[in-house]
Order: C-alpha cells, then sequence, then structure tokens
C-alpha cells in the first residue's frame, strides 16, 4: 500500500505497537484458557443452537402445520429470517470486497471478524428455505441435475431458483476469500504452537512458509476473490429481492426493491458488525485495534445506508399513491394503518429515525450508542422484512381471503435457535483464529500506527520515512 | 344499530343479556373475516353518514378494517371483485363494466408479451377449458364446495384448524355484503382455481411443480412438489391450499394423523382415521390423495375432462358439452355455473360468454383468467331498499 497519508487521517494501530506485539496481541486469546465470559456466552448460546435443533426436528416431523401459517399468509418468520440473516451477512463482503477495491485502510481492523459472520449469517439464513419446504427430504429437486423423469428440469424462470444460485455462490466465494485471509495468520498460530496443536495448525495453513511466492500469489488471490465478491454485493440482495418483485402481490410487486434491499442489507450487516466488534474488542482487549475511529467509519456508512433505506420507505409511499392503482394505494396504506402498524412503527423508528442520531461526531465515537444503535437496527430490519413478508400477504387482492398471522412457538424457536447457531459458530471462530487479521494489520502498521501517523507520531519517523523519496 | 365513539359502526344487539356461563371458552372459528365490501350507516337521526371531502355516502366499513384513522375510502369498493346493480341501473351497470374492462385492456396491452398471439399460437386448437359463473343464479347454498370435496377427495377440516385458517376447499364460496347495514344486500361468489392462461403461480415454482396445459388448464403435479408455498403467495384469488399436516394418512411419517378418537390412539387396534378401510371408501378412486406438504388447488376435474374426452374418442365422435361437466357444475341447483370448451362456439360456456354483464375478477393485473363472473343484478323495490 502507498505510503501517502492524508494529516488528517487518525492512526488505525494504537499504542505504539511493534510487530511481535501485534502478533502477540491478536494470537494469544487463541492459546489462553477461556474466560468466564466466554464459557457462559458459550453456553447461551450452544443452549440456543440446541433449540434450533430441537424445532428443527419438530417441523420436519410434524409438518409445517406445527407453525401458525395459513391458506393467506404462507410465509412468515420463515422468510422474515432468511432475508434478515441473509442481509447481514452482506456487510462482510462489502467490507472486504469493496473496501479492499477502495484501498480503505480501516477495513483491516474489521474485515476477519466481518467475513466471519457473513459466513455464519449465511449459514443462518440458507437454514430457511430448506426447512419452510413442505416436504425437506425432496428438497434436492431444486438443483437440475441429470435425471430419468423426461428429464425434468428447474424452472429457470423461477426467482427462488435463482436464490439457490445466488445463496450456494455467495456463501462459496465468501468461504474462500475468508480462508485465504486466514492462511498466512493460521501459519503464525502455528508457529506459536507446540505438538498436536502445532499439527492442526500446520494442516490449516496448507504449509504456509511466508516465502515471497506466497505472498505473491495470496495477494492476486485476494484481489481476484475481491473482484468476484463486488458483484456479489449487489447481486445477492437484489436477486432475493427479486422473491418478491416479479410477483404480482401489490406491496411485492416493486421496481424499487433491488437498490432498496441492497441498501438495506448493507444497513443491517454494519450493524451487526458493530454488535459483535463492540463486544469482541472489550473481551478479547482489542481497542488498539478496533478503534473509535473503525467504529466512527462503520457508524457512517450507518448512517447513509439507513438514510437510503428510509428515502425508499418514503419513495414507496409516494409511488403507491402516484401510482393512482387502489390495489397498491391500499396495500401501503394497510402497512401504515391497518392492524400490523406496530411492525410498520418499529420499521420506521429503528431503520429511518433512530440512525440520524449519527450525525453527531460524538454518538458516532460513543461505543455505548453504538451499541444500542446496533442493536436498534438489527430489530429494524427484522421487522422491515416481516413487514415486507406478512403484512403484505395479510391483506391483498381478495378481501374475502384476508387474514391475520401470529407465530407458534417452533417458529419463534427456530429464530432465536438461529442466533444460537450463529453465536455458537462465533464464538468457536474467536477461539481457534485470530479474530483481526494478523498480516492485514502489519500491512498497515507502518502507514497507520500511531507512532508514524497523527499528532503523536514520532517526529525522526516520519523524516526518516519522507527522506528515502527524496 | 349504534356508533361508538371512534366512528366504529356496532354490528352487535346492544340489548343482549348474558344468562348462563358454562367456564369454557370456545374459539369461533371462520373462514373468511372480512364480509363487506361498501356498507354505508346511518346517524341516529337515520340519515346516511356523508363522506366529508366528497359528499358521498361514507362506507363505514373502510375503517373497521383499519386499526388507526379513518379508513381509504374506495379500498374496498374499488376492487373489481364483485359487480353489482339494480335492474332499473342495468344499462349503467353494462356500461361501468365495459368501462372498466376496456381500462383493464388498455393497461394489460402494455406488455413485450401480448396475450393474443400467445392466445392464437397456443390455446386456438383443441379444446380451451372454459367456466363461467352466474352471480344472478348463485344462491350462495354451497352445494358446489361439498361436491367438490366429496370429488377431489379433498380433507375436511376441525374446528382447530378452520379456526388457523387451515381450510383445504378448493372451490369457496366469497360473501360480500354492501349497501345500508341495516338492510344489507349480498352478493354470493363461487371462488375456485381460475386457471389463468397467464398464471403468476406457474413461473414461480423452482420445481416446475405446477404448469399449464395445452388446454389451459393450471395443473398440479404434486409428486413434483417441495411445498415451498411461493405459488399460494403469488395467487391474487388465494385458492392455492397447501397440506399443512397429514391430513389423509398419505404421508411418510406417521406422526399427525388422525386419529377417531384419543382413547384409540396408542393402542395396537387404533387405526388413524383414513387407514380405516370403510373410510377410505369415501376417496375417489380417480383423485390422486395428497401427502403432506404438497401444494393443491381446483383442477377443472381434470378427471372428469380426461373421461369425457376418452368417452369421445372411443365412439370416435368430436366432444359434446355434455362429455364434461364439473363436480360443481352438476351440484349447482340454479345451474350458476357452466363449464365447456370455449374454443367450440356452440358450447354453453360460449354462449354465455357472450353476456354484457360478464366480468373477469381482477382483469387488470393481466393474469388470464379462464372463469368469466356475470354481474349480479337485483330487482328490488327502492322502497325495501331503505
Amino acid at each position: 500500500m502507498s505510503a501517502a497519508v492524508s494529516p488528517i487521517r487518525e492512526p488505525l494501530i494504537q499504542g505504539s505497537k511493534t510487530y511481535h506485539q501485534i502478533t502477540e496481541d491478536i494470537c494469544s486469546p487463541t492459546e489462553r484458557t477461556p474466560s468466564m465470559a466466554w464459557i457462559i456466552a458459550f453456553i447461551v448460546a450452544s443452549s440456543g443452537l440446541a433449540l434450533y435443533v430441537f424445532c428443527l426436528i419438530w417441523t420436519i416431523w410434524v409438518g409445517i402445520g406445527s407453525w401458525n401459517l395459513n391458506r393467506t399468509i404462507g410465509w412468515g418468520w420463515d422468510i422474515t429470517n432468511f432475508v434478515w440473516w441473509i442481509g447481514i451477512g452482506h456487510a462482510g463482503t462489502l467490507i472486504s470486497a469493496i473496501l479492499l477495491l477502495f484501498r480503505q485502510r480501516w477495513r483491516t481492523g474489521v474485515n476477519r471478524a466481518a467475513e466471519a459472520m457473513t459466513i455464519f449469517a449465511v449459514m443462518c439464513a440458507g437454514q430457511f428455505p430448506l426447512i419452510h419446504m413442505g416436504r425437506l427430504w425432496l428438497g434436492f429437486f431444486i438443483f437440475p441435475y441429470p435425471n430419468t423423469r423426461g428429464p425434468l428440469w428447474v424452472n429457470f424462470n423461477s426467482p427462488l431458483l435463482w436464490d439457490v444460485f445466488a445463496i450456494s455462490t455467495y456463501f462459496t466465494v465468501s468461504l474462500l476469500f475468508w480462508y485465504t485471509g486466514l492462511v498466512p495468520d493460521l501459519a503464525t498460530v502455528r508457529d506459536r504452537a507446540k505438538g498436536l496443536r502445532r499439527k492442526i495448525y500446520n494442516f490449516l495453513s496448507f504449509g504456509w512458509t511466508g516465502a515471497a511466492k506466497h505472498w505473491q500469489r495470496f495477494e492476486s488471490l485476494s484481489l481476484v476473490l475481491a473482484g468476484l465478491s463486488t458483484p456479489l454485493v449487489l447481486s445477492v440482495h437484489t436477486i432475493v429481492s427479486f422473491d418478491f418483485a416479479t410477483s404480482v402481490i401489490p406491496g411485492w410487486h416493486t421496481t424499487i426493491f433491488p437498490p432498496y434491499f441492497v441498501a438495506g442489507a448493507i444497513f443491517s450487516g454494519f450493524a451487526m458488525v458493530q454488535t459483535l466488534m463492540v463486544m469482541t474488542r472489550k473481551v478479547l482487549n482489542l481497542e488498539q485495534y478496533v478503534t473509535l475511529e473503525h467504529i466512527e467509519s462503520m457508524n457512517k456508512v450507518i448512517l447513509l445506508t439507513g438514510t437510503i433505506v428510509g428515502v425508499a420507505y418514503l419513495t414507496e409511499l409516494f409511488v403507491a399513491w402516484y401510482s393512482g392503482y387502489i390495489y397498491e394505494q391500499f396495500a401501503f396504506y394497510n402497512r401504515v394503518m391497518g392492524p400490523y402498524w406496530w411492525a410498520y412503527v418499529g420499521m420506521m423508528s429503528c431503520n429511518l429515525l433512530s440512525p440520524q442520531i449519527f450525525w453527531f461526531k460524538k454518538i458516532r465515537r460513543s461505543v455505548f450508542w453504538t451499541f444500542v444503535m446496533s442493536i436498534f437496527v438489527n430489530i429494524g430490519m427484522w421487522f422491515e422484512r416481516f413487514v415486507i413478508i406478512a403484512t403484505t400477504l395479510a391483506r391483498d387482492y381478495l378481501p374475502s381471503s384476508w387474514s391475520y398471522y401470529v407465530p407458534s412457538w417452533v417458529e419463534i424457536g427456530l429464530f432465536v435457535g438461529t442466533l444460537g447457531l450463529f453465536f455458537t459458530l462465533y464464538l468457536i471462530f474467536s477461539r481457534v483464529a485470530p479474530v483481526v487479521a494478523v498480516a492485514e494489520i502489519k500491512q498497515i502498521l507502518k502507514v497507520a500506527g500511531d507512532q508514524y501517523t497523527g499528532t503523536n507520531a514520532h517526529k525522526a519517523h516520519h523524516a526518516k520515512g519522507a527522506g528515502v523519496h527524496h | 344499530m349504534s356508533i361508538d365513539k371512534d366512528g366504529n359502526t356496532q354490528y352487535y344487539a346492544e340489548d343482549a343479556k348474558i344468562i348462563g356461563k358454562t367456564d369454557r371458552d370456545e374459539h369461533f372459528a371462520c373462514v373468511q373475516y372480512h364480509h363487506t365490501m361498501g356498507v354505508t350507516a346511518r346517524d341516529e337521526n337515520g340519515k346516511v353518514i356523508a363522506d366529508e371531502s366528497t359528499g358521498k355516502p361514507l362506507n363505514v366499513d373502510e375503517k373497521t378494517i383499519m386499526t388507526i384513522g379513518a379508513g381509504m375510502q374506495g379500498g374496498l369498493t374499488k376492487r373489481s371483485i364483485i359487480y353489482q346493480g339494480n335492474l332499473k341501473d342495468i344499462e349503467e351497470l353494462a356500461h361501468h363494466i365495459e368501462e372498466k374492462r376496456t381500462e383493464a385492456e388498455e393497461l394489460n396491452q402494455q406488455t413485450i408479451y401480448p396475450y393474443e398471439q400467445y392466445k392464437k399460437d397456443f390455446y386456438s386448437q383443441g379444446h380451451h377449458w372454459n367456466m363461467h359463473v352466474d352471480l344472478n343464479a348463485c344462491t350462495g347454498c354451497g352445494a358446489c364446495q361439498v361436491a367438490c370435496i366429496a370429488e377431489n377427495n379433498v380433507p375436511v377440516m376441525d374446528k382447530k384448524e378452520v379456526h388457523r385458517h387451515h381450510e383445504m376447499s378448493w372451490l369457496r364460496i366469497d360473501r360480500y355484503v354492501f349497501r345500508d347495514y341495516e338492510n344489507p344486500n349480498v352478493v354470493y361468489q363461487p371462488m375456485m382455481c381460475q386457471h389463468c392462461d397467464n398464471a403468476p403461480c406457474e413461473n414461480v415454482c423452482p420445481v416446475a411443480a405446477t404448469n399449464h396445459s395445452s388446454e389451459g388448464l393450471n395443473q398440479m403435479t404434486y409428486n413434483r412438489c417441495i411445498g415451498t408455498r411461493y405459488c399460494a403467495n403469488n395467487c391474487p384469488y388465494k385458492v392455492r391450499r397447501f397440506n399443512w399436516l397429514d391430513y389423509n394418512t398419505a404421508d411418510l411419517f406417521s406422526i399427525n394423523e388422525n386419529y377417531m378418537d384419543d382413547e384409540h390412539m396408542y393402542t395396537s387396534d387404533g387405526l388413524p382415521f383414513y387407514a380405516d378401510n370403510l373410510t377410505r371408501m369415501v376417496l375417489n378412486p380417480d383423485v390422486t390423495v395428497r401427502s403432506r406438504g404438497v401444494i393443491e388447488k381446483c383442477s377443472f376435474c381434470v378427471q372428469r375432462i380426461q373421461e369425457g374426452k376418452l368417452t369421445a374418442k372411443r365412439e370416435s365422435r368430436a366432444l359434446r358439452d355434455s362429455d364434461v361437466k364439473t363436480a360443481c357444475q352438476t351440484a349447482c341447483p340454479t345451474g350458476a355455473i357452466v363449464f365447456g370448451d370455449g374454443n367450440n362456439k356452440n358450447s354453453e360456456v360460449a354462449k354465455r360468454l357472450g353476456n354484457p354483464l360478464n366480468y373477469v375478477v381482477l382483469e387488470e393485473i393481466n393474469v388470464r383468467s379462464s372463469v368469466t363472473y356475470a354481474a349480479r343484478v337485483v330487482n328490488r323495490d327502492e322502497a325495501f331498499e331503505a
């Protein structure tokens, strides 16, 4: 990376770290016995996972009738959770791919955890399209495989089929990207380890030696994967939005959905990154690597995308009115004033109104407010999907078929259970891999370490560094 | 009837007295929450309440369906679901329908896939099955619904399932009450799969389990269905039914089969309701029994269509109108439902398609329904209206 740094940029690594200290700070959590906080968190999370498994078996054994969906509302919490989780994943991809292409250095502090979050969130998301099927045991029908039934192909017109391709591609590329970045760091952990642990990490790091050729290949692959991931940031949620946008249901049939869903996805994804990083940096003492500068940058993204989403909400209302089309007008009137008004209020207040407090720098840099807001945004984005899916279906064309929907305990258990799945995976991750990308932090040390840049930098380093170019 | 402080019309009898309690909560199960479509109310002085902005009679039901605010006038009445009018205004009614249909057609022409073209290419030869429902003749007796259930092995739901809106009927009678609430009029509308030629359910199924026949039938392939319910969501008429549980004892797992009673549930002589040989004799052997997790819906009695076609073939003649009659059609005591080959210009259904009071439900969404309704005309003395 270039050594030219604007003087207004704050240092991204604090505490005058040396290369060794960085290794020590970031790798040591994987080498210590877990703290009490981690153990309690893990027990809670894995209990959630157990609940998930129980509700999953219940759903398959008893049938979708164990949920409270009905003849009018065919998708409820299941697809709401699917869209919510897949949206959360998007921040990781944006951070790892788009911010890499734009050479945003602050991404290095959070990209590892954000990418891990992406993978775990996509794993949670992927559960729902499977378990919402009435006959999961025949779910393989959605794959276009050679068969003796004609052959009978899948329906390439169906947005659900596009989802299959979009999400499997997304998961694969995200996993590759994350693991590629992990390879040098796993090697670092290996070099510090002994015995069996050393053998395992040696295997996981593919025998990385740190040779110049390795680094060259690593950098090339990272760029290629960033190039592949960048369109995915935009395409995956666009395709998810097609599930609704290509339908005929008023309130779903909306051309604004693709950009609106992508903005919402990045919005909710960054909120989830904040939730995780605020906790992780505190528990693992990583405040000098995930600084207030990082948090502020992410809050700016939340403010921007939250406002985009808010504009989309207002545009939808305007277009419904302007269309002069009674079904569309009623659908939106019903969202705001109908029996599900509370979901609309939840969505509007959490997504559009509350992030506006991030116009104030003090709040953008407040860890407390960041955490509170990140939870708000997560709630608000869940409500958004609920409003779009269940509220819209509840009252569509024929008033004779209108209905109302309250989830059963199984549906609630499945949602809470995926939170358990997500946090179980994240907690394991925080124990076995460096949660901050060691190699990438070291790459930016000379340009973003506080001994080199910012107001407290040692003048000598600067003079020396500048002298090289003369 | 009175109006409460929020302006909601009170539909219940106010002078009712409670004479005893059972100490038991019973759920009230109904298949239709919402019955009204443009009900006007009168204030204490018997004057029709007018909309402040337009001066027209206020539809009070627009408010009752909303939690907040005064409701959206026209939100119910402007929908192209039912058309009705008085005999003396029949010209006006026909004109209104024509105007609405022309407008819908205008909208539907704005497409890169003009329907007329593919109608000519794909549906002009052979049969094209159509149905006509005359809302004037329909008395809402429900015989068609019962006939459909018997013919097509449609599971009958208990109160608990109906309460959760899990009723499985392929054909239902929608009720829409309108005009003065003290002396209301009602339209009964038999609603079944409309067998749309541009069906929104077909293109969304990821596994192509529902598709279109060359005769205009919207077909369900049960053993291909994986139960995503996307088709049901995307059906504007909400006629698709999902097998939430194992209603017919047709499932891989036996967990939620219906037993005759709780006592016999876990004993060796206990048989699931539908596994009993005698019970199974109610099933029509010509119709597949559906398992849990698949979608089902009106098939236009495809088994009868196939039988009729085979009869005609065996007798080496063209198909006659009388060869194919759907179950609902045969059950209807007033002949409101007519089914037949729309491409056969001599068929009864083709003749009925010329009625100027005909309309297609939700025509403006361009799904190209195969079912046509004739508007309801009432012939009643004005004096009774008030």
